[in-house]
């Protein structure tokens, strides 16, 4: 096997980046049972989860994300940036078994710069003029 | 690998809880929100950015419920501002709604920073209080929506059996449980993680923060007269605790009755 796109709850897009760079590799989600226990998840979540997955084009698992992962015996794994701790802890662990691309989500906003975020009025005071093209 | 093919919702519903017994049995409603790109493209047509600037406040404001489509990628950040721009004739009269985008970016790019730490207070609390004055669990009359106050519990029973709840009334859900009843913030945050279809730490948790005063200059609450006004008095017509509930007063008396410092 050679790419898969780890599709995950932050990337759930059938156009999102991996589906583009990738559109003729297969897909898996799998529904992560340490999180969903360890956010006390209602059945609703992933439910609303569920019906996202079934318009896209990707095998839908439960488990240990990682292992249900490397069980694919894919040879890379490609996936979408996401900002969750979660997601990092998961990265980190398949990176000792396989190699993982991670592609940039679509920005909000083209800015180059950085950004004060002690308070939203200091980011917004950068980014306001950027999208109102001020 | 899990199913694909269902005959029906009801079908796809009774599959899940099976298969996620305890996610279930924490609360087995199904959402009347459908997710799916297809729903989010509905919404996105919908889209009235003008009339959201004049209304957005009130329960039956011209909200544009994406929210779960947005916490989950279904629709980008990107592709929400370019709708809204592409509605009106002058970009600024979509700023309110594209502000609100901009917040989500913003909790985005601060979790990013704070990692597990946004479970932890990203400030002092600015109510004169000390943290030890707030309970660590969520009172059961709370959760279970029978505190008596109409309002609350109707929130409640809404945040339940849909995952979802206006903006205006999470602010005010809120404030209720950290300032009214004395609660760690962390206590309703979570509550609201594991019911919310656009549960996610970034906006939920920094949401409850500001509120709270941990992550903002002063608390966050309201008075009863707020409430009635941007829920055209739905709530509080039919309170049992109408003229004597937690809320009434002005918010000089509620700031005296609930901190210990000029709110």
């Amino acid at each position: 096997m050679q790419e898969l796109i780890w599709v995950h709850p932050d990337c759930l897009a059938a156009d999102n980046p991996a589906f583009q760079r990738y559109p003729q590799a297969t897909a898996l989600f799998v529904f992560n049972e340490v999180e969903i226990a360890a956010e006390q998840w209602t059945l609703k979540r992933i439910a609303f989860l569920y019906e996202t997955l079934l318009e896209l084009q990707c095998g839908i698992e439960r488990g240990d994300v990682v292992e249900k992962l490397l069980k694919t015996g894919a040879s890379k794994i490609v996936t979408v940036a996401s900002v969750s701790p979660q997601f990092l802890e998961l990265v980190h662990r398949l990176r000792t078994s396989v190699d993982v691309e991670i592609l940039p989500t679509v920005a909000f906003v083209d800015y180059r710069g950085s950004l004060d975020l002690k308070r939203f009025s200091r980011y917004w005071k950068r980014v306001e003029p950027v999208l109102f093209g001020q | 690998m899990m199913r694909r093919e269902f005959a029906s919702r009801e079908e796809m519903a009774a599959y899940l809880a099976g298969e996620f017994g305890e996610a279930a049995a924490r609360d087995s409603h199904i959402s009347p929100i459908v997710g799916g790109r297809r729903q989010a493209e509905r919404l996105l047509e919908a889209l009235d950015p003008a009339r959201y600037a004049q209304n957005r406040n009130y329960l039956d404001g011209n909200v544009s419920r994406l929210s779960p489509y947005l916490r989950h990628g279904v629709v980008t950040l990107k592709e929400a501002t370019e709708k809204a721009f592409s509605t009106v004739r002058d970009r600024m009269q979509a700023a309110k709604f594209v502000t609100e985008l901009a917040w989500r970016d913003y909790w985005q790019r601060l979790y990013a920073s704070m990692g597990k730490s946004i479970w932890e207070d990203r400030e002092e609390l600015k109510t004169g209080l000390p943290a030890a004055a707030y309970a660590k669990e969520l009172p059961a009359d709370i959760s279970e929506g029978r505190t008596g106050l109409a309002c609350i519990d109707a929130f409640v029973g809404e945040l339940r059996q849909t995952g979802y709840l206006h903006n205006h009334a999470r602010m005010w859900f809120a404030a209720y449980v950290v300032h009214f009843r004395r609660v760690r913030w962390q206590a309703g945050a979570r509550f609201f993680l594991s019911h919310l279809l656009d549960g996610d730490p970034a906006s939920n948790h920094l949401s409850w923060q500001w509120v709270a005063s941990t992550f903002s200059h002063k608390p966050y609450f309201h008075n009863r007269e707020n409430v009635e006004k941007y829920t055209d008095g739905r709530y509080c017509a039919e309170c049992p605790l109408k003229g004597k509930c937690d809320f009434e007063g002005s918010y000089e008396m509620l700031a005296q009755r609930l901190f210990r410092c000029k709110s």
